[in-house]
């Protein structure tokens, strides 16, 4: 049989279904995402590497297994994409930079061990931006719009889904990046909470913020994800021994009278007015399944940008000093890059434990927001996708750095560690708009539970992006 | 923050860095210095200790 043009679509989880069902097979799903990269790719730049032979031998290794009755889990036999950051033994692993160029690992990050574990099968790696900082090489391209940028550092992944590439990519997540390219390209992507997904294997960017997750079409595939990869590892210092809850069990049972706390502070200050217009109507859908929506209060919100700086300068600089120190290899870093970790050798001490303070403060700030309230809900970004050649964007008539705008919403989670996702929720001038739903600490099932509904009730993740080539025809190559 | 008082910084601290290097952190610093003030300007409770070593536990 051949594959179908519409496999790469379909979600991780229907794909699992008709794998099991024996509907298709590892093999037409794989043909069916390297064909789609094949025709695609060389617009959207999704991917920096892409192992066609390996892949379709996994394929044809998956498919044997399954006709012998070894079926392993919902993930045997449904091609992914991992971030260039991922550990990957014999699969060199760059890190986004020139730096790491002939980097290969000789062990396996410890989610692309599980992940393997269960049946995943690599298609390839995908781009990042320069040891998840700075700008992206080559650019990625939004699939809605290939003029537009598909967020940070995880963008390769974020495109990859929305492009349907592939039916998931992991990304990692220190300030936003998973959740900021999910908002911007209209998919899910999920950050559990700090320490219940292994960072082993991941390369460091800032230890106390780094997370690694899925980016996926729905919700019900995170949450399969989220089942794999899930879990004490002791190669993780950060990795907590909290036991891991069954993802799937409640994810059905909808939001009625569930409580959905909305922060006054931070989120609704400076956002575009058509992101904020379609958030609100996603509350609105919420309340309309049976949710109750409240405000809530958490005013160390509108202070926290500083502390985030802070840390994340101070601990990327320190990771990254032995190789600046090495004129060859400070020599390939990029001009701006090399800035940034340049700047972080000039953050004080004192401002480093302020900061530190200040977290403290905030996660008791936002554990009294949780009083009375189930999940938080918050935009995930204040703007919409921006041109790739745009460096600012004025949002309320101001001008702001877009580096400095997209991660205004999604850093206070990864300063608190709680878990947070991101879900299409509609559209604003035919660009996505992502709802940020953030949970109570390993409480990952009830925020999925809360998306699932969402995503049920609206089916926004249903739409497809245009076809990025007929894009670029038309768009890119145009006098 | 002037590239010559950064430079002296620098060397200092043992980060002696080219003029071309301090000109772009100088920029980078000042594009962030905002956000820092209003970090050491926070008035956090005298027995409020930092976060050391960042771990999540279970609210209980």
């Amino acid at each position: 049989m051949a594959a179908s043009p519409d496999w790469p679509w379909q979600s991780l989880a229907e794909a699992a279904a008709a794998v099991k069902a024996g509907a298709v097979s590892p093999m037409e799903l794989t043909r069916a995402c390297l064909e789609r990269i094949e025709r695609v790719d060389r617009v959207v730049h999704a991917f920096v590497s892409v192992d066609a032979q390996g892949a379709l031998q996994d394929a044809a290794k998956a498919e044997r297994e399954i006709k012998a009755g070894h079926y392993r889990s919902p993930l045997h036999g449904i091609p992914i994409g991992l971030k260039d950051n991922y550990d990957t033994t014999g699969v060199a692993t760059r890190n986004g930079s020139r730096v790491f160029a002939d980097r290969m690992p000789t062990q396996d990050a410890t989610t692309w061990a599980r992940l393997r574990e269960a049946g995943a099968m690599l298609l390839g790696k995908t781009t990042m931006s320069e040891a998840a900082w700075g700008v992206d090489f080559p650019p990625v391209r939004n699939p809605w719009d290939v003029r537009r940028n598909p967020g940070l550092s995880s963008g390769g992944s974020g495109a990859a889904v929305a492009a349907g590439l592939c039916f998931m990519a992991m990304g990692s997540d220190t300030g936003g990046s998973i959740r900021i390219p999910a908002g911007l390209s209209g998919v899910v992507g999920l950050k559990a909470t700090y320490g219940r997904v292994s960072r082993a294997g991941v390369m460091p960017h800032t230890w106390s913020l780094d997370h690694a997750g899925p980016l996926s079409r729905r919700v019900e595939d995170a949450a399969l994800v989220l089942a794999v990869i899930a879990g004490h590892d002791p190669r993780d210092p950060a990795s907590a021994d909290v036991p891991v809850g069954d993802y799937l069990k409640d994810l059905k049972r909808g939001v009625r009278r569930m409580r959905i706390g909305v922060p006054r502070e931070h989120f609704w200050d400076r956002i575009e007015g058509r992101v904020e217009a379609v958030v609100r109507q996603a509350l609105r859908d919420l309340e309309g399944a049976g949710a109750q929506v409240k405000d809530v209060s958490i005013p160390h919100m509108a202070t926290a940008l500083g502390a985030i700086l802070v840390t994340e300068m101070a601990s990327v600089t320190t990771w990254h000093d032995k190789y600046l120190r090495q004129p060859e290899r400070r020599a390939k870093y990029t001009p701006e890059v090399r800035a940034l970790m340049d700047a972080g050798k000039f953050i004080f001490a004192t401002d480093f434990l302020k900061a530190q303070r200040l977290r403290r403060a905030l996660t008791d700030q936002v554990r009294a927001a949780f009083d009375g309230v189930d999940v938080l809900a918050t935009p995930t970004l204040p703007l919409c996708a921006w041109d790739v050649s745009e460096s600012h964007v004025q949002i309320d008539g101001q001008p702001e750095h877009v580096l400095h705008a997209c991660w205004r919403f999604t850093y206070p989670w990864n300063l608190t560690g709680l878990p947070a996702l991101s879900v299409p929720c509609g559209f604003a001038a035919e660009l996505p708009v992502g709802l940020q739903l953030v949970g109570r600490p390993f409480d990952e099932a009830t925020v999925l539970r809360v998306g699932h509904a969402y995503q049920e009730a609206t089916r926004w993740h249903e739409r497809r992006p245009p076809d990025p080539v007929g894009q670029a025809d038309a768009r890119l190559r145009r006098p | 923050m002037e590239r010559e008082r950064l430079a002296a910084v620098a060397d200092l601290a043992g980060y002696p860095l080219s003029a071309a290097d301090l000109a772009q952190v100088a920029s980078i610093l000042a594009g962030i210095t905002e956000d820092i003030e209003k970090l050491r300007a926070l008035d956090l409770p005298d027995d409020l200790e930092p976060i050391l070593t960042f771990r999540v536990e279970p609210w209980v």
